[in-house]
Protein backbone atom coordinates (compact mmCIF):
# COMPACT_ATOMS: atom_id res chain seq x y z
CA UNK A 1 0.00 0.00 0.00
CA UNK A 2 1.27 3.60 -0.91
CA UNK A 3 1.95 5.49 2.48
CA UNK A 4 -1.68 7.65 2.65
CA UNK A 5 0.41 11.51 3.23
CA UNK A 6 1.59 11.21 -0.66
CA UNK A 7 -1.32 8.98 -2.27
CA UNK A 8 -4.04 11.03 -3.46
CA UNK A 9 -7.24 10.09 -0.63
CA UNK A 10 -10.27 8.86 -2.08
CA UNK A 11 -13.40 8.13 -0.70
CA UNK A 12 -16.39 5.62 -2.58
CA UNK A 13 -19.59 6.01 -2.21
CA UNK A 14 -22.17 3.78 -3.64
CA UNK A 15 -25.11 2.28 -2.39
CA UNK A 16 -24.27 -1.20 -3.56
CA UNK A 17 -22.06 -2.58 -0.69
CA UNK A 18 -20.70 -5.23 -3.94
CA UNK A 19 -19.49 -2.25 -5.70
CA UNK A 20 -18.66 -0.31 -3.39
CA UNK A 21 -16.06 -2.91 -1.25
CA UNK A 22 -14.93 -4.04 -4.61
CA UNK A 23 -13.81 -1.02 -5.52
CA UNK A 24 -12.38 -0.04 -2.14
CA UNK A 25 -10.39 -3.50 -2.75
CA UNK A 26 -9.71 -2.31 -6.45
CA UNK A 27 -8.19 0.96 -5.57
CA UNK A 28 -6.32 -0.35 -2.93
CA UNK A 29 -4.28 -2.23 -5.26
CA UNK A 30 -2.92 0.71 -7.39
CA UNK A 31 -0.07 2.48 -6.06
CA UNK A 32 -0.73 6.24 -5.32
CA UNK A 33 -4.57 5.83 -4.35
CA UNK A 34 -5.68 5.73 -0.87
CA UNK A 35 -8.90 5.31 0.14
CA UNK A 36 -9.85 6.93 3.39
CA UNK A 37 -13.34 6.25 3.55
CA UNK A 38 -16.79 4.54 2.60
CA UNK A 39 -20.48 6.51 2.09
CA UNK A 40 -23.68 4.01 1.47
CA UNK A 41 -25.41 7.06 0.33
CA UNK A 42 -25.07 10.82 -0.37
CA UNK A 43 -25.45 12.34 3.00
CA UNK A 44 -22.68 9.75 4.36
CA UNK A 45 -20.24 11.13 1.70
CA UNK A 46 -20.92 14.48 2.57
CA UNK A 47 -20.58 13.35 5.93
CA UNK A 48 -16.98 11.76 5.13
CA UNK A 49 -15.88 14.82 3.18
CA UNK A 50 -16.36 16.73 5.70
CA UNK A 51 -14.47 14.65 8.20
CA UNK A 52 -11.81 13.25 6.13
CA UNK A 53 -11.55 16.10 3.51
CA UNK A 54 -10.63 13.74 0.71
CA UNK A 55 -9.10 14.60 -2.80
CA UNK A 56 -11.19 12.78 -4.76
CA UNK A 57 -15.16 11.08 -4.16
CA UNK A 58 -15.51 8.67 -6.01
CA UNK A 59 -19.68 9.24 -6.43
CA UNK A 60 -22.61 6.66 -7.82
CA UNK A 61 -25.34 9.07 -9.23
CA UNK A 62 -28.42 6.99 -7.65
CA UNK A 63 -28.38 6.52 -4.13
CA UNK A 64 -31.17 6.70 -1.65
CA UNK A 65 -31.72 9.53 1.09
CA UNK A 66 -29.35 11.89 -0.58
CA UNK A 67 -28.33 11.29 -4.34
CA UNK A 68 -24.91 11.73 -5.68
CA UNK A 69 -26.26 15.07 -7.67
CA UNK A 70 -27.41 16.67 -4.62
CA UNK A 71 -24.59 15.33 -2.92
CA UNK A 72 -22.01 16.48 -5.50
CA UNK A 73 -23.90 20.03 -5.17
CA UNK A 74 -22.94 20.10 -1.34
CA UNK A 75 -19.16 18.47 -1.38
CA UNK A 76 -18.32 21.47 -4.29
CA UNK A 77 -20.20 23.97 -2.01
CA UNK A 78 -18.38 23.39 1.21
CA UNK A 79 -14.96 21.84 -0.46
CA UNK A 80 -14.43 23.22 -3.63
CA UNK A 81 -11.00 21.97 -3.55
CA UNK A 82 -11.93 17.94 -3.47
CA UNK A 83 -12.94 16.74 -6.96
CA UNK A 84 -15.80 14.53 -7.68
CA UNK A 85 -15.87 11.47 -9.75
CA UNK A 86 -19.56 10.79 -11.20
CA UNK A 87 -20.24 6.85 -11.55
CA UNK A 88 -23.43 5.97 -13.40
CA UNK A 89 -24.64 2.87 -15.43
CA UNK A 90 -27.09 5.37 -17.25
CA UNK B 1 -75.84 -23.31 -59.70
CA UNK B 2 -75.71 -19.37 -58.95
CA UNK B 3 -74.10 -18.06 -56.09
CA UNK B 4 -73.58 -14.68 -54.89
CA UNK B 5 -70.06 -13.48 -54.45
CA UNK B 6 -69.65 -13.44 -50.34
CA UNK B 7 -66.49 -11.63 -48.78
CA UNK B 8 -64.94 -12.83 -45.21
CA UNK B 9 -64.57 -10.25 -42.27
CA UNK B 10 -60.75 -10.35 -41.50
CA UNK B 11 -61.47 -9.91 -38.34
CA UNK B 12 -64.05 -12.13 -37.38
CA UNK B 13 -64.20 -14.61 -40.05
CA UNK B 14 -67.80 -14.60 -40.81
CA UNK B 15 -68.61 -14.67 -44.54
CA UNK B 16 -71.16 -11.99 -45.78
CA UNK B 17 -72.89 -11.27 -48.95
CA UNK B 18 -71.59 -8.69 -51.20
CA UNK B 19 -73.97 -6.17 -51.35
CA UNK B 20 -72.99 -3.89 -53.64
CA UNK B 21 -72.74 -7.16 -56.11
CA UNK B 22 -76.44 -7.62 -55.41
CA UNK B 23 -77.39 -4.25 -56.17
CA UNK B 24 -75.76 -4.49 -59.51
CA UNK B 25 -77.15 -7.48 -60.32
CA UNK B 26 -80.83 -5.98 -59.60
CA UNK B 27 -79.99 -2.73 -61.34
CA UNK B 28 -78.81 -4.90 -64.30
CA UNK B 29 -81.86 -6.74 -64.38
CA UNK B 30 -84.27 -4.51 -63.73
CA UNK B 31 -82.51 -2.68 -67.15
CA UNK B 32 -83.11 -5.86 -69.11
CA UNK B 33 -86.47 -5.82 -67.71
CA UNK B 34 -87.40 -2.74 -68.72
CA UNK B 35 -86.03 -2.67 -72.22
CA UNK B 36 -87.67 -5.34 -73.25
CA UNK B 37 -91.14 -4.90 -71.85
CA UNK B 38 -90.96 -1.38 -73.82
CA UNK B 39 -89.46 -3.02 -76.67
CA UNK B 40 -92.44 -5.30 -76.92
CA UNK B 41 -95.49 -3.12 -75.05
CA UNK B 42 -97.54 -1.31 -77.84
CA UNK B 43 -96.81 1.05 -79.29
CA UNK B 44 -93.68 -0.89 -80.21
CA UNK B 45 -90.27 1.48 -80.53
CA UNK B 46 -89.29 1.41 -84.41
CA UNK B 47 -88.49 3.40 -87.47
CA UNK B 48 -92.60 3.55 -88.76
CA UNK B 49 -94.04 6.96 -87.40
CA UNK B 50 -92.45 9.40 -85.78
CA UNK B 51 -94.09 8.26 -82.42
CA UNK B 52 -92.29 4.86 -82.56
CA UNK B 53 -89.22 6.88 -83.31
CA UNK B 54 -89.42 8.87 -80.01
CA UNK B 55 -90.45 6.14 -77.73
CA UNK B 56 -86.60 4.76 -79.51
CA UNK B 57 -84.87 7.78 -78.95
CA UNK B 58 -86.05 8.21 -75.12
CA UNK B 59 -85.83 4.31 -74.45
CA UNK B 60 -82.06 4.45 -75.61
CA UNK B 61 -81.77 7.66 -73.62
CA UNK B 62 -82.88 5.61 -70.47
CA UNK B 63 -80.86 3.07 -71.07
CA UNK B 64 -77.38 4.95 -72.01
CA UNK B 65 -78.43 6.76 -68.50
CA UNK B 66 -79.46 3.95 -66.33
CA UNK B 67 -75.62 2.19 -67.10
CA UNK B 68 -74.13 5.57 -66.60
CA UNK B 69 -76.23 5.80 -63.00
CA UNK B 70 -74.78 1.70 -62.56
CA UNK B 71 -71.36 3.03 -62.85
CA UNK B 72 -71.47 6.55 -60.98
CA UNK B 73 -71.11 5.05 -57.36
CA UNK B 74 -67.71 7.59 -56.80
CA UNK B 75 -69.05 10.48 -58.99
CA UNK B 76 -71.89 12.81 -57.94
CA UNK B 77 -71.98 14.70 -61.01
CA UNK B 78 -72.44 11.50 -63.17
CA UNK B 79 -75.40 10.21 -60.95
CA UNK B 80 -76.94 13.43 -60.59
CA UNK B 81 -76.95 13.74 -64.45
CA UNK B 82 -77.89 10.66 -64.71
CA UNK B 83 -81.13 10.43 -62.47
CA UNK B 84 -82.18 13.73 -64.38
CA UNK B 85 -81.83 12.41 -67.51
CA UNK B 86 -83.47 8.99 -65.99
CA UNK B 87 -86.62 10.92 -64.73
CA UNK B 88 -87.27 13.19 -67.50
CA UNK B 89 -86.96 10.43 -70.12
CA UNK B 90 -88.57 8.39 -68.06
CA UNK B 91 -91.73 10.71 -67.87
CA UNK B 92 -91.45 11.15 -71.96
CA UNK B 93 -91.36 7.04 -72.33
CA UNK B 94 -94.28 6.44 -69.89
CA UNK B 95 -96.01 9.11 -72.19
CA UNK B 96 -95.36 7.77 -75.35
CA UNK B 97 -95.86 3.87 -74.24
CA UNK B 98 -98.53 3.87 -71.49
CA UNK B 99 -98.85 0.61 -71.30
CA UNK B 100 -95.26 0.52 -70.98
CA UNK B 101 -93.47 -0.13 -67.17
CA UNK B 102 -91.50 2.91 -68.02
CA UNK B 103 -92.83 3.79 -64.24
CA UNK B 104 -89.61 1.76 -63.57
CA UNK B 105 -87.40 4.37 -64.80
CA UNK B 106 -88.65 7.07 -63.00
CA UNK B 107 -89.29 4.76 -59.76
CA UNK B 108 -85.52 3.98 -60.13
CA UNK B 109 -84.63 7.52 -60.30
CA UNK B 110 -86.45 8.26 -57.52
CA UNK B 111 -85.74 5.74 -55.33
CA UNK B 112 -81.31 6.15 -56.28
CA UNK B 113 -81.54 10.25 -55.19
CA UNK B 114 -82.84 9.82 -52.13
CA UNK B 115 -79.98 6.90 -50.80
CA UNK B 116 -77.45 8.27 -52.70
CA UNK B 117 -78.10 11.69 -52.26
CA UNK B 118 -78.15 14.70 -49.95
CA UNK B 119 -81.96 15.08 -49.12
CA UNK B 120 -82.49 18.88 -51.08
CA UNK B 121 -80.70 17.85 -53.84
CA UNK B 122 -82.93 14.29 -53.85
CA UNK B 123 -86.13 16.58 -53.27
CA UNK B 124 -85.02 18.06 -56.69
CA UNK B 125 -84.94 15.51 -58.62
CA UNK B 126 -88.24 14.15 -57.56
CA UNK B 127 -89.56 17.57 -58.64
CA UNK B 128 -88.32 16.85 -61.48
CA UNK B 129 -89.15 13.31 -62.45
CA UNK B 130 -92.63 13.93 -61.03
CA UNK B 131 -92.94 17.19 -63.45
CA UNK B 132 -91.84 15.01 -65.90
CA UNK B 133 -94.35 12.06 -65.87
CA UNK B 134 -96.98 14.39 -65.01
CA UNK B 135 -96.68 16.54 -68.32
CA UNK B 136 -96.35 13.67 -70.20
CA UNK B 137 -99.43 12.00 -69.00
CA UNK B 138 -101.16 15.51 -69.57
CA UNK B 139 -100.15 16.01 -72.98
CA UNK B 140 -101.68 12.04 -73.67
CA UNK B 141 -104.51 13.20 -72.10
CA UNK B 142 -104.62 10.10 -69.10
CA UNK B 143 -107.23 9.36 -67.59
CA UNK B 144 -107.27 10.99 -63.29
CA UNK B 145 -106.19 8.03 -61.83
CA UNK B 146 -102.99 7.56 -63.70
CA UNK B 147 -101.83 11.38 -62.72
CA UNK B 148 -102.53 10.87 -59.24
CA UNK B 149 -100.82 7.37 -59.51
CA UNK B 150 -97.50 8.65 -60.71
CA UNK B 151 -96.79 11.78 -57.48
CA UNK B 152 -97.94 8.76 -54.91
CA UNK B 153 -95.66 6.47 -56.70
CA UNK B 154 -92.67 8.31 -57.09
CA UNK B 155 -93.00 9.73 -53.85
CA UNK B 156 -92.99 6.72 -51.77
CA UNK B 157 -90.26 5.62 -53.60
CA UNK B 158 -88.66 8.31 -52.54
CA UNK B 159 -89.59 7.90 -48.70
CA UNK B 160 -88.60 4.33 -48.97
CA UNK B 161 -85.39 5.65 -50.08
CA UNK B 162 -84.81 7.59 -46.80
CA UNK B 163 -85.22 4.56 -44.74
CA UNK B 164 -82.72 2.97 -46.65
CA UNK B 165 -80.33 5.48 -46.91
CA UNK B 166 -80.99 6.00 -42.74
CA UNK B 167 -79.65 2.21 -42.85
CA UNK B 168 -76.72 2.68 -44.96
CA UNK B 169 -75.54 5.74 -42.75
CA UNK B 170 -76.06 3.79 -39.82
CA UNK B 171 -74.29 0.71 -41.03
CA UNK B 172 -71.44 2.86 -42.12
CA UNK B 173 -71.02 4.42 -38.76
CA UNK B 174 -70.79 1.28 -36.94
CA UNK B 175 -68.22 0.12 -39.57
CA UNK B 176 -66.12 3.47 -38.52
CA UNK B 177 -66.72 2.83 -34.37
CA UNK B 178 -65.86 -1.37 -35.19
CA UNK B 179 -62.74 0.00 -37.00
CA UNK B 180 -61.77 2.58 -34.62
CA UNK B 181 -62.47 -0.19 -31.83
CA UNK B 182 -60.06 -2.56 -33.53
CA UNK B 183 -57.61 -0.36 -33.74
CA UNK B 184 -57.54 0.39 -30.22
CA UNK B 185 -57.41 -2.44 -29.12
CA UNK B 186 -54.38 -3.64 -31.20
CA UNK B 187 -53.03 -0.04 -29.88
CA UNK B 188 -53.33 -1.02 -26.54
CA UNK B 189 -52.18 -4.54 -27.39
CA UNK B 190 -49.16 -3.30 -28.83
CA UNK B 191 -48.28 -0.79 -25.77
CA UNK B 192 -48.86 -3.65 -23.38
CA UNK B 193 -46.19 -5.70 -25.50
CA UNK B 194 -43.67 -2.43 -25.22
CA UNK B 195 -44.34 -2.36 -21.92
CA UNK B 196 -43.62 -6.10 -20.66
CA UNK B 197 -40.46 -5.43 -22.90
CA UNK B 198 -39.30 -2.34 -21.29
CA UNK B 199 -40.02 -3.82 -17.86
CA UNK B 200 -37.78 -7.17 -18.81
CA UNK B 201 -35.08 -4.57 -20.64
CA UNK B 202 -35.14 -2.60 -16.83
CA UNK B 203 -34.90 -5.45 -15.26
CA UNK B 204 -31.72 -6.85 -17.00
CA UNK B 205 -30.17 -3.40 -16.91
CA UNK B 206 -31.00 -2.83 -13.20
CA UNK B 207 -30.60 -6.15 -11.99
CA UNK B 208 -28.32 -8.59 -13.82
CA UNK B 209 -26.12 -6.04 -15.83
CA UNK B 210 -25.79 -4.73 -12.32
CA UNK B 211 -24.95 -7.46 -10.42
CA UNK B 212 -22.66 -8.47 -13.09
CA UNK B 213 -20.95 -5.26 -12.91
CA UNK B 214 -20.04 -5.61 -9.35
CA UNK B 215 -18.68 -9.40 -9.65
CA UNK B 216 -16.48 -7.27 -12.28
CA UNK B 217 -15.22 -5.16 -10.14
CA UNK B 218 -14.63 -7.36 -7.48
CA UNK B 219 -12.78 -9.49 -9.58
CA UNK B 220 -10.81 -7.30 -10.86
CA UNK B 221 -9.67 -6.44 -7.45
CA UNK B 222 -9.44 -10.23 -6.33
CA UNK B 223 -6.76 -10.33 -9.46
CA UNK B 224 -4.93 -6.85 -8.54
CA UNK B 225 -4.70 -8.66 -4.93
CA UNK B 226 -3.36 -11.77 -6.03
CA UNK B 227 -0.71 -9.54 -7.79
CA UNK B 228 0.67 -8.28 -5.17
CA UNK B 229 4.49 -7.97 -4.24
CA UNK B 230 4.22 -9.86 -1.18
CA UNK B 231 2.71 -13.19 -2.65
CA UNK B 232 5.17 -15.65 -4.06
CA UNK B 233 4.90 -15.08 -8.06
CA UNK B 234 6.46 -18.71 -8.57
CA UNK B 235 3.05 -20.44 -6.14
CA UNK B 236 1.60 -22.54 -9.04
CA UNK B 237 -1.66 -22.49 -6.95
CA UNK B 238 -1.50 -18.52 -6.80
CA UNK B 239 -1.01 -19.03 -10.85
CA UNK B 240 -3.90 -21.34 -11.25
CA UNK B 241 -6.25 -19.16 -8.56
CA UNK B 242 -4.96 -15.54 -10.83
CA UNK B 243 -5.94 -17.77 -14.37
CA UNK B 244 -9.52 -19.11 -12.77
CA UNK B 245 -10.14 -15.01 -11.74
CA UNK B 246 -8.72 -13.94 -14.90
CA UNK B 247 -11.08 -16.47 -16.97
CA UNK B 248 -14.09 -15.30 -14.64
CA UNK B 249 -13.18 -11.51 -15.21
CA UNK B 250 -13.55 -12.67 -19.19
CA UNK B 251 -16.57 -14.82 -18.66
CA UNK B 252 -18.39 -11.66 -16.56
CA UNK B 253 -17.50 -9.11 -19.17
CA UNK B 254 -18.61 -10.95 -22.61
CA UNK B 255 -21.94 -11.74 -20.04
CA UNK B 256 -21.93 -8.19 -19.56
CA UNK B 257 -21.94 -7.23 -23.22
CA UNK B 258 -24.80 -9.73 -23.61
CA UNK B 259 -26.92 -8.52 -21.06
CA UNK B 260 -26.22 -5.18 -22.98
CA UNK B 261 -27.57 -6.48 -26.28
CA UNK B 262 -30.25 -8.34 -24.88
CA UNK B 263 -31.28 -4.96 -23.49
CA UNK B 264 -30.80 -3.23 -26.49
CA UNK B 265 -32.52 -5.82 -28.48
CA UNK B 266 -35.75 -5.89 -26.15
CA UNK B 267 -36.11 -1.92 -26.97
CA UNK B 268 -35.57 -2.48 -30.65
CA UNK B 269 -39.47 -2.03 -30.66
CA UNK B 270 -39.41 0.66 -27.97
CA UNK B 271 -41.61 4.23 -28.01
CA UNK B 272 -40.99 5.85 -30.99
CA UNK B 273 -38.44 8.75 -30.75
CA UNK B 274 -41.28 11.63 -29.98
CA UNK B 275 -42.58 9.48 -27.14
CA UNK B 276 -38.83 8.79 -25.65
CA UNK B 277 -37.67 12.17 -26.11
CA UNK B 278 -40.84 13.64 -24.35
CA UNK B 279 -40.63 11.26 -21.50
CA UNK B 280 -36.73 12.62 -21.26
CA UNK B 281 -37.70 15.84 -20.86
CA UNK B 282 -40.84 15.31 -18.74
CA UNK B 283 -37.74 13.42 -16.32
CA UNK B 284 -35.69 16.04 -16.73
CA UNK B 285 -37.79 19.07 -15.66
CA UNK B 286 -38.93 17.24 -12.57
CA UNK B 287 -35.37 16.13 -11.82
CA UNK B 288 -34.73 20.42 -11.55
CA UNK B 289 -35.73 23.71 -11.81
CA UNK B 290 -34.33 24.28 -15.27
CA UNK B 291 -36.66 24.85 -18.09
CA UNK B 292 -36.63 22.97 -21.58
CA UNK B 293 -38.34 23.37 -24.37
CA UNK B 294 -38.91 20.00 -26.80
CA UNK B 295 -39.12 21.39 -30.86
CA UNK B 296 -40.57 18.39 -33.62
CA UNK B 297 -39.71 19.25 -36.94
CA UNK B 298 -40.91 17.18 -39.93
CA UNK B 299 -43.20 14.72 -40.20
CA UNK B 300 -42.06 11.61 -37.61
CA UNK B 301 -41.40 8.07 -39.44
CA UNK B 302 -40.18 4.80 -38.15
CA UNK B 303 -36.09 4.84 -37.23
CA UNK B 304 -33.69 1.90 -37.03
CA UNK B 305 -32.73 0.65 -33.42
CA UNK B 306 -28.77 2.79 -33.63
CA UNK B 307 -30.26 5.74 -35.20
CA UNK B 308 -32.96 5.62 -32.65
CA UNK B 309 -30.03 4.94 -29.93
CA UNK B 310 -27.60 7.54 -30.97
CA UNK B 311 -30.50 10.33 -31.05
CA UNK B 312 -31.50 9.64 -27.54
CA UNK B 313 -28.21 9.55 -26.22
CA UNK B 314 -27.58 12.51 -28.00
CA UNK B 315 -30.57 14.41 -26.30
CA UNK B 316 -29.71 12.93 -22.92
CA UNK B 317 -25.87 13.88 -22.63
CA UNK B 318 -26.64 17.48 -24.25
CA UNK B 319 -29.25 17.83 -21.51
CA UNK B 320 -26.77 16.59 -18.65
CA UNK B 321 -24.01 18.67 -19.76
CA UNK B 322 -26.14 21.45 -19.83
CA UNK B 323 -27.27 21.04 -16.63
CA UNK B 324 -23.94 20.70 -15.26
CA UNK B 325 -22.28 23.66 -17.53
CA UNK B 326 -25.10 25.79 -17.21
CA UNK B 327 -27.12 25.21 -14.50
CA UNK B 328 -30.57 27.27 -14.36
CA UNK B 329 -30.32 28.49 -18.22
CA UNK B 330 -33.42 27.41 -20.37
CA UNK B 331 -32.37 24.67 -22.80
CA UNK B 332 -33.96 23.76 -26.33
CA UNK B 333 -34.33 20.54 -27.33
CA UNK B 334 -35.10 19.99 -31.13
CA UNK B 335 -35.94 16.99 -33.12
CA UNK B 336 -35.76 17.31 -36.71
CA UNK B 337 -37.37 14.64 -39.47
CA UNK B 338 -35.82 16.12 -42.61
CA UNK B 339 -35.45 14.57 -45.97
CA UNK B 340 -32.84 11.80 -45.78
CA UNK B 341 -31.64 12.75 -42.29
CA UNK B 342 -32.55 13.12 -38.60
CA UNK B 343 -31.05 15.94 -36.67
CA UNK B 344 -31.13 16.36 -32.88
CA UNK B 345 -29.84 20.05 -31.27
CA UNK B 346 -29.43 20.59 -27.88
CA UNK B 347 -28.96 24.53 -27.21
CA UNK B 348 -28.44 26.52 -24.21
CA UNK B 349 -26.77 29.78 -23.36
CA UNK B 350 -23.65 30.19 -21.92
CA UNK B 351 -23.21 30.99 -18.63
CA UNK B 352 -21.75 34.07 -17.08
CA UNK B 353 -18.09 33.67 -17.01
CA UNK B 354 -16.84 32.12 -14.11
CA UNK B 355 -20.32 30.82 -13.03
CA UNK B 356 -20.09 26.77 -13.57
CA UNK B 357 -22.85 24.18 -11.91
CA UNK B 358 -21.66 21.80 -9.10
CA UNK B 359 -20.91 19.03 -11.25
CA UNK B 360 -19.39 20.98 -13.60
CA UNK B 361 -15.97 19.23 -12.71
CA UNK B 362 -17.36 15.93 -13.36
CA UNK B 363 -16.43 14.12 -16.64
CA UNK B 364 -14.07 15.61 -19.25
CA UNK B 365 -16.03 15.39 -22.45
CA UNK B 366 -15.96 11.52 -22.28
CA UNK B 367 -19.72 11.12 -22.96
CA UNK B 368 -19.10 13.30 -26.13
CA UNK B 369 -16.52 11.51 -27.23
CA UNK B 370 -18.39 8.87 -26.92
CA UNK B 371 -21.44 10.27 -28.80
CA UNK B 372 -19.30 11.13 -31.91
CA UNK B 373 -18.23 7.74 -31.82
CA UNK B 374 -22.05 6.38 -32.01
CA UNK B 375 -22.68 8.97 -34.69
CA UNK B 376 -20.06 7.97 -37.07
CA UNK B 377 -21.12 4.10 -36.51
CA UNK B 378 -24.38 5.78 -37.43
CA UNK B 379 -23.02 7.30 -40.47
CA UNK B 380 -23.77 10.58 -39.24
CA UNK B 381 -21.57 13.60 -37.42
CA UNK B 382 -22.02 15.28 -33.98
CA UNK B 383 -21.09 18.91 -33.64
CA UNK B 384 -20.33 20.48 -29.76
CA UNK B 385 -19.33 23.79 -29.48
CA UNK B 386 -20.23 27.72 -28.92
CA UNK B 387 -22.25 29.07 -31.46
CA UNK B 388 -23.59 33.27 -30.88
CA UNK B 389 -23.57 33.00 -27.31
CA UNK B 390 -24.82 29.54 -26.66
CA UNK B 391 -23.30 25.98 -26.00
CA UNK B 392 -24.47 23.80 -29.46
CA UNK B 393 -24.85 19.89 -29.73
CA UNK B 394 -25.50 19.18 -32.66
CA UNK B 395 -26.32 15.40 -34.50
CA UNK B 396 -26.75 14.44 -37.89
CA UNK B 397 -27.14 10.91 -39.16
CA UNK B 398 -28.65 9.86 -42.47
CA UNK B 399 -32.05 7.85 -42.13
Amino acid sequence: MTDNAEAVTVVVADDQSAVREGLVLLLGTVPGIAVIGEAEDGEAAVEAVAAKNPQVVLMDLNMPRCDGVEATRRIRASHPQTQVVVLTTR
Amino acid sequence: MFRFATRTDPATGARAVNVTRVTDLVRAVGLVVVVITVTLASPRPGTGDPRQVAIAVTLALSAVAWVAWMLSDRFERLTVGSLIVMGGAGGVLAGLSPNSPALAVGCAAAFSAGVRLRTELSLGILAETIAGFLIAALAIGAPTGVLLSYPFALAGFWSVSLTRREFLVRAEQAEHTLAETRRAREAETHAAALAERARIARDIHDVLAHSLAAVSVNLQAAEGLLAADSLPADNPELAKAVECIDRAGTLTREGLAAARRAVLALREDAAPLPDQLTSLVAQYRADGDQAVDLGITGEPRPLSEPATQVAYRTAQEGLTNARKHAPGQPVTLGLGFEPGQLTVSVVNPLPPTGEQGPLAATGAGAGLAGLRERAALAGGTLEAGPADGTWRVSLKIPT
